[in-house]
């Protein structure tokens, strides 16, 4: 991530403050508007409330001669979060933890005399796999009588995307990635399937609620004072949550999910090749390690382990539901894992294509691991040698990478149906495009398989 | 029966909503917000506000209930063993 000092292209909305960067620490400037509601937040114990559950990233108030402007009241110093990552790069249970957690928030502040006053996914960020509120300036004070202000944009950022993966097909959560502000409701009930109409909750905060949008589209009706019982607005929220809790998806039948259960590796070669890897990240000690192609993570595991901060990507949205479940549950909370196609990686999105960052805008990282990824990129996705070790260089300052040659039944499959147009899917032709970029630090075969394992260092420029 | 009465719930909401109800009876707070919360999301939320918010009453008064008699009778319990 950069270090220059500047603010940050995706808080320009809320008039009430802004994120920026200083000297490579980032704040937060509230600004004198927000006062009220900032020291309503504070007094009335629900910050403190909401940093001792762990459901807000907890911060400190910095020096005001920091601030960006002169509106400004306070500047906070929140604790960084490890990895900046994006609602379409979360798994169905990390979406839905995300929905649950802005709902619990909204309680709590309820409780306490305030709101959110927006509910957007991009809100919330995960720490390893446990969901954070990052936005201190999204609580106003609760004014007996009023809706939910947010309730539109909890039902376009979580339930929606929620019902159509859950209901439809898991792949619709890249639907956030085209619409930003979330999936509008009259796409999402087009695309429902019709037995989502006996849902009371989805009938009615998903089809009803777009048909009442398209009434009133356009009318000339008095918006600015409508009336909600305080058990109205609480029901409301109680209804949002039994309709989250029922949405379910069970991680199964897609490509990848049940990898480990059918691969080539014996035992005796998976352990070899993770104790390969382990000597590997203990010569190099990264901070950040981005584990490609990740499966469930069994890999990132030893990075996690060794305390590395780590990021477990891989395609199969099957597969980070349930390395994601396997972190909740007690398994290494230190690994973020993350949906992403490698050959397709999230740009830069929002306006002037700024306001979310591209995966290479949120490197390198001090490691990256390539197990058993090179012939899916080289050979199912005809990327030439070159261009990935072009591409791996911008990704990392250390890379273990794994070559799987053409003999490996694994590669013998992606070559079953089709020509073998690749002449240069060569052990000596990937070493000669990576030393381009990389030093080659260590080379060893993978006992069991015909596979090899590199530690490669990149080069200065 | 009280399955019967929860499929008619649906129904009687799509009717208010298809038959255009005017919902907008009770408004006299002025709301304000950065974000737009749209025309249509207020007038259904309102609505749906009215029909949660009885049934969300009900449960907390039910809950209410049920933790005075649970704190009732563990007090009663832990009596007899005194």
């Amino acid at each position: 991530m950069t270090s220059s000092n500047h603010v940050v292209a995706s808080s320009f909305r809320d008039p009430n403050g802004f994120v920026f960067v200083r000297e490579g620490t980032i704040y937060r400037q509230v600004n004198k508007m927000y006062k009220p509601d900032y020291d309503f937040l504070m007094e009335s114990g629900l910050y403190q409330s909401l940093a001792d559950a762990g459901l807000i990233v907890a911060h400190e108030e910095a020096d005001i001669d920091l601030a960006e402007s002169d509106s400004a009241y306070k500047i906070l110093k929140p604790d960084e979060i490890p990895f900046i990552s994006y609602p379409y790069e979360w798994s169905f249970g990390q979406l839905k933890d995300a929905a649950l957690t802005t709902l619990r928030i909204q309680k709590t502040a309820f409780d306490h005399g305030m709101t959110l006053k927006d509910s957007s996914a991009y809100n919330i960020q995960f720490i390893g796999c446990k969901p954070v509120f990052i936005d201190t300036l999204s609580f106003e004070r609760y004014k007996p009588g009023q809706p939910w202000p947010a309730y539109r944009q909890f039902c376009q950022h979580f339930l929606a995307p929620l019902a159509l993966m859950a209901c439809r097909d898991i792949r619709l959560s890249q639907l956030l990635r085209v619409y930003i502000d979330g999936v509008e409701l009259d796409l999402a009930s087009k695309i429902l399937p019709a037995r989502s109409w006996l849902s009371f909750s989805l009938l009615s905060h998903i089809h009803l609620h777009s048909r009442s949008q398209r009434q009133f589209s356009g009318k000339q009706v008095n918006t600015k004072s409508y009336k909600v019982s305080k058990f109205g607005f609480m029901g409301i929220i109680d209804s949002l949550e039994n309709a989250v809790r029922k949405l379910k998806w069970q991680p199964k039948g897609t490509e990848w999910g049940d990898y480990y259960d059918d691969t080539n590796y014996s035992d005796e070669a998976t352990t070899e090749k993770a104790a390969i890897v382990k000597r590997f990240l203990k010569q190099i000690q990264p901070e950040t390690t981005w584990d490609l192609g990740a499966n469930t993570g069994v890999f990132s595991r030893i990075a996690a382990e060794m305390g590395s901060r780590t990021v477990a990507f891989d395609i199969d949205p099957a597969a980070v539901e349930k390395g994601y479940l396997a972190g909740v549950n007690g398994g290494a909370g230190n690994i973020l894992p993350l949906v992403l196609d490698l050959t397709n990686p999230s740009g830069g999105l929002g306006w002037a294509n700024n306001e979310r960052m591209s995966l290479l805008e949120r490197g390198p990282a001090q490691a990256v691991l390539a197990l058993a990824l090179i012939h899916h990129l080289a050979i199912s996705n005809n990327l030439p040698m070159q261009k990935i070790a072009s591409f791996f260089r911008k990704l990392c300052s250390s890379l273990i990478i794994e070559f799987v040659p053409k003999q490996d039944s694994q590669v013998q499959r992606l070559l079953a149906t089709r020509e073998d147009i690749f002449p240069d899917y060569t052990k000596d032709h990937f070493e000669d495009a990576f030393k381009k970029h990389f030093a080659i630090d260590a080379v060893t075969e993978v006992a069991g398989s015909c596979r090899t394992m590199y530690l490669m260092r990149r080069l200065s420029e | 029966m009280i399955r019967k009465t929860r499929m008619l719930i649906p129904v009687i909401f799509a009717l208010a909503i298809a038959l255009g109800v005017d919902v907008a009876e009770a408004r006299d707070h002025v709301v304000q917000a950065y974000l737009d919360p749209g025309t249509g999301s207020l007038i259904i939320q309102v609505l749906l506000a009215s029909l949660v918010g009885m049934g969300f009453a009900m449960k907390m008064f039910w809950a209410h209930i049920a933790a005075f008699f649970s704190k009732f009778f563990a007090g009663k319990q832990s009596d007899d063993k005194q």
